[in-house]
C-alpha cells in the first residue's frame, strides 16, 4: 500500500487575536493519494487557505497530526520543513506574489536562491523550458508590471514547478483572473496533472475549478463536510 | 543557501533600497570618520610627542643630586659630589624584568668650553661653558651612519707630540704628562633635535643667524670645533691641565644630551679620569633604561626608586596619560556616534523587513529557512557597513589631509612642528572597517531576527 501524499488526523487550528480565538479548522480528517487533483471547496472564512497553509508547512501552530509524503511536519526542525517545501512542494498564491524588481526569469528562478544543490545553468535552462512552455519565453526579461494578470499566474506557476515539486498547492489560483484566462489556467493545472502525474490540492469557491478535480472536498466552518465528499 | 544566491540577495536589495540604506549608512560612514581621524590624531601626535620630545619606551634614572653644601660648606671650600650610578648598579637595571637593555651616560666632570661653525654660520661662535655627556654609542645607531660615532682611540693614529705632526685634520691627543700622544681624527659629536629647535627658534633670530635645518646640518657634518677641555668661562678642572682637541658634528640624535654636545662613552671616561680623577671615570651620571614596552616603564621607575634612583624626566609619562585621555574621550565621542548611527540603521532595516514580509514569506514557502533570512538580513547591513566604513576611512584621511595642510599654511612655526599630525597605521584601516561593520550588524540584528520569526501564513494571506 502505497504512502498518501497528504495525511491529516485530528487536524484543528485555533487563530488567537487577542480575547478572540477563532477555530479556524475543527478535526480534519483527510488523505490525498499521490497524483490525485483535489479541489477544497468552501465559503470566504471556512478554513480552505488554513488548511493549505498547514499542509505546505507554512503554518506550525496547529494541533493534531499532518503527514507529508510519510513525514510528520510535526517533528520537522525549521531547516527539515524548509527544504520539504522546497524540494516537494509548490505554491501558486491568488496574489501571485511576484517580486516586481526582479523580471518574469528572475521571479521563476527565485527558489533556487535556496537550493543548496542546484546549478544556476540548469535552473535557468530550466526556467527558460517552463516558461516556453507556459508561452511566455518571449517575456523573460520582462518585468511583472508589464504582465497581464493571466501572465503573472503562469509565471508563478512556472516558480512553483522550477524545482519539480511532486505536490502543487493552489489558494484561489483563478480568484484574481477573468473568466476566460482563468479557464487556461484550469486547463494548465489539468494538462499538469494528466502529463506529470503530479499531486496538486486547490482551495477555490469556484466551482469551474472544482470541476476539474479528480475529487472535491468541501469545508464549512473549519469542518471536512464528510457527507459532501464526492469525486468530480 | 549558497555564497553567490546571498550575494545576488544583497546585490539586488543594494540596487533598490540604495536611498534608504545609503541614509541609514551615512550615520555609520560619520561615526567611523570621527573614529578614525580623532584616533589618527591622538595617534599622529602621542607619535609626535612620545617619539621625538618625551621617548616614552626609555626613561633615564638619575642618583641624588649633590647635597648642598651650606655657607658654611661653600665658605670651607667644600661641596656636595654627586654619588653616581656604579657598574653594579647598572647590572641589576639591566635585569629587571621589564628592560630590555640599559645604556649608561657619562657626564662631563670638568669644564669645557667650545669655538666652531663657520661652515654653517659664516664665522665662529664660541660657547663659553659646554655641558657635554658620553654615551653607549648603540644608543646612537639608529640615527648616526655605522663607523662615524666611535672612539677614535679604538684605532689610534701614529705617535705625535703635538697637532703638526698630525696630517688630514687630526690632532694630537695628549694627555698632561704624558711623554707623547697619538694623533686621532676629531673626537665624533652628536646633538639633540631639542638644541636644534633652540638654536634655530631662539638663538639664530636673536643673533642673526641663518636657522639650522636638519639638512643643512647633514650637510654641514664633518665641521670641526674645537673644544678646550679642562677650561670654561667659569673656572679651570681640579686635576690635569686645559688642553685643545677637536670634535666633528656626526649626527643629531634623540639619545643626545638635550643641552651641549655628546660624544662616545669611551671618550668621556678618559676625558673624565684625566680631569676628574677615577671615580668621576667610574661612577655613571645616569642609565637609560630601554623598556620592553611603555607598559613596563612605572615598575622599572618604581625599581629605581628602591635603588635610591629618580626619573630625570616624567612628562613622557604624563604626556602618554595625557594623550591616552584625550583620545579616549574623543573616541567615546566616535563610539556615541556610532551608537546611534546602530539605531538608526535598526529604524530602516525594521522598516525594510516590515515592507518586506510577503517577499520574507515567499523566500520561506520556495525553501528558505528563518536562519537564511536572518543571515540574508545582517549580510546587508554587514555590506552597507562595509561600504559605509571605506565612505568613513576616506572622509577622515581627507579631513586629515586638509588639517595638515591648514596646520602648514596658518600655524607658526613651533618647535618640533610636524609635518603631519596623523598617524594612519594598517590596524587603524581594519579597526575602523570593523566598527563600521560590527555597529551596522548590531543594528540590524534585531530585524533580522523579526524578519526570521516573519509569520509566511500570515504574511502571504496580506495580514
Amino acid at each position: 500500500m502505497s504512502v498518501p501524499a497528504i495525511r491529516t488526523r485530528g487536524l484543528s487550528r485555533v487563530h488567537e487575536g487577542g480575547r478572540d480565538a477563532r477555530r479556524a479548522l475543527a478535526d480534519v480528517e483527510i488523505s490525498v493519494e499521490e497524483g490525485e487533483f483535489v479541489c477544497v471547496l468552501g465559503p470566504s472564512g471556512s478554513g480552505k487557505s488554513t488548511l493549505l497553509a498547514v499542509i505546505g508547512g507554512l503554518d506550525r501552530g496547529y494541533q493534531g497530526q499532518v503527514e507529508l509524503f510519510g513525514e510528520d511536519l510535526g517533528r520537522m526542525s525549521d531547516a527539515a520543513l524548509a527544504r520539504l517545501r522546497g524540494e516537494r512542494i509548490g505554491f501558486v498564491f491568488q496574489h501571485f506574489h511576484l517580486l516586481h524588481h526582479l523580471t518574469v526569469i528572475e521571479n521563476v528562478t527565485t527558489p533556487a536562491l535556496f537550493d543548496p544543490r542546484g546549478d544556476d545553468e540548469g535552473c535557468v535552462a530550466r526556467a527558460k523550458e517552463l516558461l516556453e512552455r507556459l508561452g511566455l519565453a518571449d517575456r523573460a526579461g520582462d518585468t511583472p508590471a508589464e504582465l497581464s494578470g493571466g501572465q503573472r499566474q503562469r509565471v508563478a506557476i512556472a516558480r512553483a514547478l522550477l524545482r519539480k515539486p511532486k505536490l502543487l498547492l493552489c489558494d484561489e489560483p483563478t480568484g484574481n483572473l477573468d473568466e476566460a484566462t482563468g479557464a487556461r489556467i484550469i486547463e494548465l493545472f489539468e494538462e499538469l496533472h494528466r502529463e506529470e502525474r503530479l499531486t496538486i490540492v486547490a482551495v477555490t469557491h469556484e466551482e469551474r475549478l472544482a470541476r476539474a478535480a479528480s475529487r472535491i472536498l468541501r469545508l464549512r466552518d473549519g469542518r471536512v463536510d464528510a457527507a459532501n465528499e464526492e469525486p468530480a | 543557501m549558497k555564497l553567490a544566491a546571498l550575494v545576488r540577495l544583497v546585490r539586488r536589495d543594494l540596487a533598490r533600497a540604495r536611498r534608504a540604506l545609503a541614509g541609514s549608512a551615512f550615520g555609520i560612514a560619520a561615526g567611523t570618520a570621527t573614529l578614525v581621524f580623532f584616533l589618527a590624531l591622538g595617534l599622529g601626535v602621542r607619535s609626535v610627542l612620545l617619539g621625538e620630545v618625551f621617548p616614552i619606551d626609555r626613561i633615564e634614572l638619575e642618583p641624588p643630586k649633590a647635597k648642598d653644601p651650606g655657607l658654611l660648606g661653600l665658605l670651607l671650600g667644600g661641596g656636595g659630589e654627586p654619588t653616581g650610578i656604579s657598574p653594579d648598579d647598572v647590572a641589576k637595571l639591566a635585569a629587571l624584568p621589564g628592560a630590555s637593555r640599559v645604556r649608561p651616560k657619562l657626564s662631563f666632570a670638568f669644564p669645557a668650553s667650545a669655538r666652531g661653525g663657520r661652515e654653517i654660520l659664516g664665522h665662529d661662535v664660541g660657547a663659553g661653558e659646554l655641558p657635554g655627556d658620553g654615551i653607549d654609542p648603540a644608543l646612537a645607531a639608529n640615527d648616526v651612519k655605522p663607523g662615524l660615532f666611535v672612539d677614535p682611540m679604538d684605532t689610534p693614529g701614529p705617535a705625535c707630540t703635538d697637532d703638526a705632526a698630525c696630517a688630514g685634520g687630526a690632532y694630537c691627543e695628549r694627555a698632561e704628562g704624558a711623554a707623547e700622544g697619538r694623533c686621532s681624527a676629531p673626537v665624533p659629536a652628536i646633538v639633540s633635535r631639542y638644541l636644534v629647535e633652540i638654536f634655530d627658534k631662539s638663538i639664530a633670530p636673536a643673533h642673526g643667524f641663518p636657522a639650522v635645518g636638519e639638512t643643512l646640518l647633514g650637510r654641514a657634518q664633518g665641521i670641526t670645533f674645537t673644544i678646550r677641555l679642562g677650561e670654561s668661562l667659569l673656572g679651570r678642572a681640579k686635576l690635569g691641565s686645559p688642553r685643545t682637541i677637536k670634535a666633528r658634528i656626526v649626527g643629531i640624535s634623540g639619545s643626545a644630551t638635550d643641552l651641549g654636545l655628546t660624544f662616545p662613552l669611551g671618550v668621556v671616561r678618559r676625558w673624565n679620569r684625566e680631569f676628574g680623577g677615577d671615580r668621576a671615570a667610574e661612577r655613571y651620571s645616569s642609565a637609560v633604561v630601554e623598556a620592553r614596552s611603555g607598559a613596563e616603564v612605572a615598575g622599572i621607575i618604581d625599581a629605581g626608586a628602591r635603588m635610591g634612583l629618580s626619573p630625570k624626566d616624567t612628562r613622557a609619562r604624563d604626556v602618554s596619560v595625557l594623550v591616552s585621555g584625550v583620545m579616549a574621550l574623543l573616541s567615546l565621542v566616535a563610539g556615541i556616534v556610532l551608537v546611534v548611527s546602530a539605531s538608526s540603521i535598526t529604524q530602516t532595516f525594521r522598516a525594510l523587513v516590515l515592507e518586506r514580509r510577503a517577499e520574507i514569506a515567499l523566500y520561506r514557502a520556495v525553501g528558505a529557512t528563518a536562519g537564511e533570512i536572518g543571515a540574508w538580513t545582517v549580510s546587508l547591513a554587514a555590506v552597507v557597513g562595509f561600504f559605509a566604513g571605506a565612505v568613513g576611512l576616506l572622509v577622515a584621511r581627507i579631513l586629515a589631509f586638509l588639517a595638515d595642510w591648514a596646520a602648514a599654511e596658518k600655524l607658526p612655526d613651533f618647535p618640533f612642528k610636524p609635518d603631519t599630525f596623523f598617524a594612519f597605521p594598517w590596524w587603524l584601516w581594519l579597526l575602523g572597517m570593523g566598527f563600521s561593520i560590527l555597529f551596522s550588524v548590531l543594528g540590524a540584528i534585531g530585524p533580522a531576527r523579526a524578519a526570521a520569526k516573519v509569520d509566511p501564513a500570515r504574511a502571504l494571506a496580506g495580514s
